[in-house]
Formats: C-alpha cells, sequence, structure tokens
C-alpha cells in the first residue's frame, strides 16, 4: 500500500513560497500545529485537490478552482501541489494555470488507475465532516457507505433492472401489440365461431369450411393451405367474374371496416386534442415539467439539513431557508397537478395513436384493393387519408414530447372528417357492382368460402405477429420482475454482511474511545430498503438513533470511529490518513485514549494529525515522539503566506527562494532570531525571565548579548571571537531594513553579508556530520566540553 | 480484520447473476442480456432497454421463420 515520502506546495490556497513536508525516507508520521488561521488546512486542501481534484467544503460553496490559487500569486508564478509517494512511478506535480486550467505531468496508466481507485478510499477527515457522517440520513448514509465499500454498482443493477422493467410495462409498442392482437382475435371469432390460437386450430377451422365441396385432401400447412384456394378457384367456371366478385367483396369489406375505424379515431383525436390543448396553452406550466425534477430535488437537500446555510442551496443568494423550503413545497405542488395532467394526456395520446395506426393500415389496404376504375376516386382518397395519418402520428409523438401544441392541418382534418361518408357511398356502388355480375348460387359459394379462408388467414396473422410481439414483451418483463424480486433480499444480506464486519471494528474502537460508559454493542443495520443506521446499547438496551442519547463529543467518536473502520476495512491503495482538527469537543481523557487507538490500531499506518490546540499537540509529542513521529508548527503572515515551523533552516529554504524577486530583509531579521534561539536553547543560555508569550519576543540583539556573555565565560577558545561583532553589524542592517523601518531598503550584498554571519556564528556551535548543534545537556563526563548528538564534534564549555 | 474475504459490489452482482442460470421462470435471452452489460460495465436503464429490444426483435423474426410452414 502506498504511503506519502514528500508533500510539496506552492502558491496554492495559503501557502505563497515552497511549502514543504518531508516525511523521510521511512514515511514517518507527522503532528502538525498551528493556530487558528495560520493556514494548516492549506495542507489538506492541497492533499484532497491533488487526490480528488476537488475540494468539498470549497466545491460545495461553489468556490471552485478560482478560490486556488495564492492571493499574491502573479500570472507566471506557479500554483502547484507536488506529491511523491512510495511508489516513485506514483509521484506527481499537478498545477493550476493562471487561466484555471489544471495539468498534471504523471500521465502514466498507472497514475491514473491510482487516482480513480483513491477517490473511494478514506483518507482525509475533517473536523467539520465527522459530525456529517453521523448525522446523515438513513439512506444518504446507506449512499456513503455504499460508496466507500464499492456497492454503488450493487445500487446501479438494481436500479437499472427495476427501472428496465418499468419502461418495458408502459411501453406504447407492448400496448398497441396487445391491442392489435385482441382486435385479431376478436374478428377470428366472428368468422370462426370459436376462439382460434394456433395453427392447428385455424387448418382444423379450414378443413370445416372446405368440406363440403370435397377437394380431396385437407390442409396442414402453407402449402396445402394456397392449394386449396386454387383448388376452390379452379372450381369456378368464369374466373374473371370470380376474380371481380372478390375484389368487389374486398372494397366493399373494407368500406365497412374503415367507417368504425374512422369514427374511433375522430372520437380519440378530439378526446386527445380537447384535453392536451388546455394543458399545453398554459406553456409556461407544461415547462415547469422539465425543472420538477430539480425542485424535487432541492426540497430534499434542504430537508435533510445538507445545506444549513440561509441562502439557495444552487445559487447560494441570501434567503430565508424555511420561506425557501415553502416556496418550493407550492411549486411541487402545482408540478406534481400538472404532471399528472399529462400523464392522463398520454393515456389519451396512446388511444389516439393507436387508432390512427389501425386507421392508416386501412386506409392503405383500401387503396391497395381499389384497383377498378370505377374506385379510383376512393383509390386516391385513401391513399390521401393514409399520407394525412402518417403526419399526424409524427407531428403528435414530436410536440407531446416537446410539450408543444399540437397543431393538425385543417384539410387533412377535413378528409378524415368526410371520409366515412364517402367509404359508405362506395359500399352501395360496390354491391350494385356484384348485382350486375351473373353467378351461380354454387360459384357464389365458392367465391364466399375463398372470400372467408382469406379472413381468417390474414387475421391469424394479424393475431399471431402481434401476440408474439406482446409474448416477448411479458417474457422480458416477468423475468425482470423476478431478477428484481430475487435481487432485494441478497442485496440486503451482503450489504449487512459487510455491515457486521464493519461494526465489528467500529464497536471495538468505540470502547477504546469511551470504555464503561454505558454505550457499547455499537453496530451499523440495514434499515428498510433504502437506509442504514447505527444501532447501540445504552444502559443495557438497544437504541437507535445515535442523536437519542448520546452527547457530541461521543456522536464525534462515533464519526471517528467509522471513519477509522472503513479506512482500515477497505483502503486497498492508501495506507495514510490525514486527520484535520478532528478532536475539537473531545476532553482530555478522550484525546488520549484516540491516540492510543492511533498508537495500537494504526501502528503500521501513516498518520498526518493536524490541530490548532496546542496542548493535544504537546500530548501527541510526548506519546508519539518516541515511534519517530515528526512535529511542525505552521505560520502564517501576510506577506509569505503558510510556513512550517519556522526553524532557521526553513526560512533558509524561504530566503533563497523568495529573493530572486522579493525584498527579505524582514526574513533575514527572522532568520538572526530563530538562529540564535536555537543556539541559546541548545547552549542553555539563561536569560531575564519573562511570561508566556513576552519570553518568544526577545529581539536578536538580547539573544545575541547573552549568548556572547555566557560564550566568554564558559569557551575560552570562542572568548571575543569576531563572528559575533560581525553579527551584531548584520543585526543592525537586518532591522534597519525590516518591516519595523519601512522606509529603509537594504541591498543585495548587503543581504548576502547578513547571511554569510550568521552562517559563521551557527557554523561555530554545529557539527558538519550531524548537523546538529552542540548541546549543554551533552557534557562529556570529567571533561569540560559539550558534544553534539553524534559526537563528533566537541566544543569546550566550563561548568 | 481484513477486507480480503468481502465480497465487492461487483462479485455480489457477479455471483448473483450466476445463480440465476438455469432459473425456470427467468427467460436466458433477458438474463444474458443484463450479464453482458454488466460486465462490460454498462448496465444502465438505456442500455438494458436498447439490448431488451434488439432481443425480441430477433425472437419474432426467429419464431417466424421457425414456424414458417406451419402457418397459412
Amino acid at each position: 500500500m502506498i504511503r506519502l515520502r514528500r508533500l510539496t506546495i506552492k502558491g496554492f490556497r495559503g501557502a505563497r513560497f515552497d511549502l514543504q513536508l518531508d516525511f523521510t525516507d521511512a514515511r514517518r508520521s507527522l503532528a502538525v500545529f498551528g493556530e487558528n488561521a495560520s493556514g494548516k488546512s492549506t495542507i489538506t486542501d492541497a492533499m484532497e485537490w491533488f487526490l480528488l481534484g476537488r475540494i468539498d467544503h470549497l466545491w460545495r460553496e461553489d468556490c471552485k478552482e478560482a478560490a486556488l490559487r495564492h492571493v499574491l500569486c502573479a500570472e507566471g508564478e506557479p500554483c502547484e501541489v507536488t506529491v511523491e509517494f512510495s511508489n516513485p512511478a506514483l509521484g506527481a506535480t499537478k498545477n493550476l494555470g493562471a487561466d484555471l486550467r489544471v495539468t498534471c505531468d504523471n500521465r502514466s496508466a498507472g497514475f491514473q488507475a491510482f487516482q480513480e481507485k483513491i477517490k473511494s478510499e478514506r483518507v482525509i477527515l475533517r473536523h467539520n465532516e465527522i459530525t456529517n457522517i453521523v448525522g446523515k440520513s438513513k439512506g444518504e448514509k446507506r449512499q456513503w457507505i455504499a460508496r466507500i465499500i464499492g456497492y454503488q454498482e450493487i445500487t446501479d443493477f438494481r436500479n437499472a433492472v427495476q427501472s428496465a422493467r418499468n419502461a418495458l410495462q408502459g411501453d406504447p409498442n407492448y400496448k398497441a401489440a396487445r391491442q392489435l392482437a385482441d382486435n385479431a382475435q376478436s374478428e377470428l371469432f366472428r368468422l370462426a365461431k370459436h376462439v382460434i390460437e394456433s395453427p392447428e386450430s385455424l387448418f382444423a377451422k379450414v378443413n370445416a369450411v372446405i368440406a363440403p365441396f370435397d377437394l380431396g385432401f385437407t390442409v396442414s400447412d402453407k402449402p396445402s393451405f394456397e392449394h386449396a384456394i386454387k383448388a376452390l378457384s379452379d372450381r369456378i367456371s368464369a374466373p374473371e367474374f370470380a376474380k371481380l366478385k372478390i375484389q368487389l367483396g374486398e372494397i366493399k369489406g373494407g368500406c365497412e371496416a374503415i367507417v368504425p375505424l374512422m369514427m374511433q379515431l375522430a372520437a380519440a383525436r378530439d378526446a386527445f386534442i380537447g384535453a392536451y390543448s388546455q394543458l399545453s396553452a398554459n406553456r409556461a406550466a407544461v415547462r415547469q415539467l422539465s425543472i420538477g425534477k430539480f425542485l424535487g430535488t432541492g426540497r430534499q437537500l434542504i430537508a435533510s439539513g445538507t445545506h444549513a446555510e440561509q441562502s439557495c442551496p444552487f445559487c447560494l443568494t441570501p434567503y430565508d431557508l424555511e420561506k425557501l423550503r415553502e416556496e418550493i413545497e407550492v411549486r411541487v405542488a402545482t408540478i406534481a397537478k400538472i404532471q399528472g395532467q399529462y400523464e392522463e394526456n398520454g393515456t389519451l395520446k396512446v388511444a389516439f395513436i393507436n387508432a390512427a395506426v389501425g386507421a392508416m393500415a386501412a386506409c392503405k389496404a383500401l387503396a391497395g384493393y381499389a384497383e377498378l376504375e370505377k374506385f379510383s376516386v376512393l383509390k386516391a382518397a385513401a391513399a390521401r387519408a393514409a399520407a394525412v395519418l402518417a403526419t399526424w402520428i409524427e407531428i403528435v409523438n414530436s410536440s407531446y414530447a416537446a410539450f408543444e401544441p399540437v397543431e393538425l392541418a385543417p384539410d387533412g382534418a377535413e378528409l378524415i372528417n368526410i371520409f366515412p361518408a364517402l367509404a359508405t357511398a362506395q359500399v352501395s356502388v360496390a354491391e350494385s357492382e356484384v348485382e350486375k355480375l351473373h353467378l351461380s348460387k354454387h360459384e357464389q359459394n365458392l367465391i364466399e368460402t375463398i372470400t372467408l379462408l382469406n379472413d381468417l388467414k390474414q387475421q391469424f396473422m394479424q393475431y399471431l405477429k402481434n401476440s408474439r410481439i406482446a409474448q416477448a414483451f411479458e417474457r422480458q418483463i416477468l423475468s425482470l420482475s423476478a431478477i428484481f424480486d430475487r435481487f432485494v433480499p441478497v442485496q440486503s444480506k451482503a450489504l449487512q454482511s459487510v455491515l457486521d464486519r464493519l461494526s465489528a471494528d467500529v464497536s471495538e474502537f468505540y470502547t477504546v474511545l469511551h470504555p464503561k460508559e454505558n454505550v457499547d454493542k455499537v453496530r451499523l443495520a440495514v434499515v428498510g430498503e433504502e437506509g442504514i443506521e447505527f444501532e447501540y446499547e445504552f444502559h443495557g438496551k438497544r437504541r437507535s438513533p445515535p442523536m437519542k442519547y448520546l452527547s457530541e463529543s461521543h456522536l464525534n467518536s462515533l464519526g471517528i470511529c467509522l471513519f477509522l473502520a472503513s479506512a482500515r476495512l477497505f483502503n486497498k491503495e492508501a495506507r495514510f490518513l490525514l486527520l484535520d482538527d478532528i478532536v475539537t469537543s473531545f476532553d482530555q481523557g478522550h484525546r488520549r485514549r484516540l491516540l492510543r487507538l492511533l498508537g495500537d490500531a494504526f501502528a503500521d499506518w501513516q498518520i498526518i494529525l493536524l490541530t490548532h490546540e496546542r496542548f493535544w499537540f504537546e500530548l501527541i509529542q510526548k506519546e508519539f515522539q518516541p515511534l519517530g513521529w515528526l512535529f511542525k508548527e505552521a505560520k502564517w503572515d501576510a506577506e509569505n503566506g503558510v510556513r512550517l515551523s519556522g526553524s532557521a533552516g526553513d526560512l533558509r529554504e524561504v530566503i533563497a527562494e523568495k529573493r530572486k524577486k522579493y525584498d527579505v530583509s524582514n526574513d533575514v531579521r527572522k532568520l538572526l532570531e530563530a538562529s540564535l534561539k536555537e543556539i541559546c536553547q541548545a547552549l542553555e543560555v539563561k536569560m531575564a525571565f519573562r511570561s508566556n508569550d513576552e519570553n518568544e519576543r526577545r529581539m536578536s540583539g538580547e539573544l545575541l548579548s547573552e549568548l556572547r556573555a555566557t560564550v566568554n565565560r564558559k569557551c575560552s577558545s570562542l572568548k571575543s571571537h569576531p563572528s559575533f561583532a560581525q553579527l551584531e553589524g548584520s543585526n543592525l542592517t537586518a532591522t534597519v531594513g525590516s518591516h519595523n523601518n519601512p522606509g529603509e531598503v537594504i541591498s543585495s550584498g548587503d543581504i548576502d553579508v547578513a547571511l554569510s554571519d550568521i552562517a559563521a556564528l551557527t557554523g561555530l556551535f554545529t557539527c558538519e556530520a550531524c548537523g546538529r548543534y552542540v548541546e549543554a545537556k551533552r557534557s562529556l563526563a570529567g571533561k569540560d566540553f559539550i558534544t553534539c548528538k553524534c559526537g563528533k564534534k566537541e566544543l569546550e564549555w566550563k561548568s | 480484520m481484513s477486507s480480503e474475504d468481502i465480497r465487492t459490489g461487483s462479485q455480489v452482482v457477479t455471483d448473483f447473476l450466476e445463480s440465476l442460470q438455469g432459473k425456470d421462470d427467468i427467460d436466458a435471452a433477458t438474463l444474458n442480456a443484463a450479464s453482458d452489460l454488466f460486465k462490460l460495465g454498462k448496465l444502465n436503464k438505456i442500455q438494458l432497454l436498447k439490448s431488451l429490444d434488439a432481443l425480441r426483435a430477433q425472437a419474432v423474426q426467429d419464431y417466424s421463420g421457425a414456424h414458417d410452414a406451419r402457418q397459412p
């Protein structure tokens, strides 16, 4: 698993110049202390941006990339975060340009995969997120945990199956196929006087119909069916008359059939257009349908308490939240009413479309039958009516989908309206033409039989085709329902099994933090279909939710425990945690227990702890310094932004970076002070007592004077060493050029001299081998000498 | 405690889909459509409906072809 080797932040948030955290080759843990507003959270922000490409608390407030560049960062200056990991291949620098474009110098597939995986891992915990975890609604907890454990795929699977099934059930093609199959079956029943659902039952009926003609064979398939038609036709002595009679019969039948279809169509059209035109006339209302989901999300957001500020959760305009909630409720109710009307119109629309499709098919058939000269007007009208209906179907579908009013051309509507009268008139014409044909009773019988067989075939094929389509839909609907029904318990069981594992750790951690406090056996449980909630025993009784009995401190503990447990159980990449000010509401006893928990359960993890509380920081130092932790202090000033520690070494790095472009007189003064403080501390130079912060605010002159006096007393070899006198001069130069005297600017040459003098003085007391000062506490037994930590540098030091 | 023996979301769904093979009340083609899309990481309502649409068209066509001679 991955740990941090080095983090370097530059021109990002509070860090103006290089802010570097070196975790050493041993990838050690680190604690950072910084007063409030010292900018220590710049470290957290930088890691979050680097790992996730966003900083949640900023992004939620719509403060995005524009909020990341340091305010004094000029256009050509970098704003970047560099992270080196234990795996060097994953190291990268992410840069945010002045145009707010983000670039990254590591484009390897390995780095991309790492970034993708780490998005679902638990790495960063900030104080304000702790109670958020516990305070989430049941559904939000489920989402939160599902994301951590990769169970979003389960939710997505379930949603896909469920929504696809619902869509199939409402599919207009399914409904139309079902309707057309039923219509064809009714027609078959009228023709055959009984139900015909299979080729076998159809052939049985056909054989019964042709039996009186004694054809000498039975019908059992397509060839024999066609053979029967031909055999019957061959028995007609005047085949041209027979053909004409059949054609006239088809025209008459077609005209008779189309009349009720056109009447149904007109009724369906008037019903739909009448209802829909009222709705679509209020276009502003109909268009609200498209923002219904948006408002629903806003309502949910406010109800859940996720957005608690007095502002609109989307545009952040200041607004009374309760008033906003009420207004949303009114609008959602209005939209729900419009949605109901829209859906009701949807049913009318489907009925209209189905009627139009049926009438169009009948018109096309009629246009095909009417080959006779006498019926040319009918043929032309039927073809035109079919074209009009095709246009209507297209207009209705597209207008309805776009919430637009439906406008049907008046000339087309007129044709459809007069068509029943035209068709009725043609029935009489066809009958009159049939009467002119002189056919024997036997021949008429043959023709009627052939017509019946053709009608049976046509209706049966119509039934067969549409029932197959409907069955295909039903097979899929039933299958998806069965998959969904079986999956619900599997999903809950799988989730509960993971929660049980997670709960074991949460409960263990919680008991470490709060032993003997009558709250134990903490457990996460699936609640209903959509939720997850904490359960626990309080004075021996099962309780839920946590808010019911637990104090803020206990709720915080629960949030921390869940975070730590989920990190330990599910992190596959990150073996490091960044905990930013997480103990604000903890008392001292619980803080120490948290340290013990981290020390025991996370001994092999790299932890970065940030805090603004001095006492807590010192506690961490005491507990974890022996374990090899690193410690830094974050300080901020308007000129330099966030810096770490303020040690002389750090200041030297800042000066080296900054002096290329900026005045560093003030930094040189700080470096001199820091160096003298470090030497005085190492040599245990006695100073006049001052209380609290006053002790820290000693000027360089006082420090140098006391150091010089002590060295003169204890170290004859350095007595009156020229470095002291030289430093007196540099001290004067730095003080004159610093912010204490803003009118004065010292030259670059003076800066070089001052840095050289400081280096010369520190060199007197620093070991070249280990880089540490000699220390008064490291005296050599029996000698008046002291040494550095490694022992290679010795300095005379009278006791 | 480690996460080694905790099944991922993907494993849960994969195992579940495998357990449905051969069930009488579930159409094999429908099940396979969902399984194939899930394996490809493309299972959502729209993709599933597209697959099922193609399956229905194919099923109707296959049926007509197979039973053509028996129809009138």
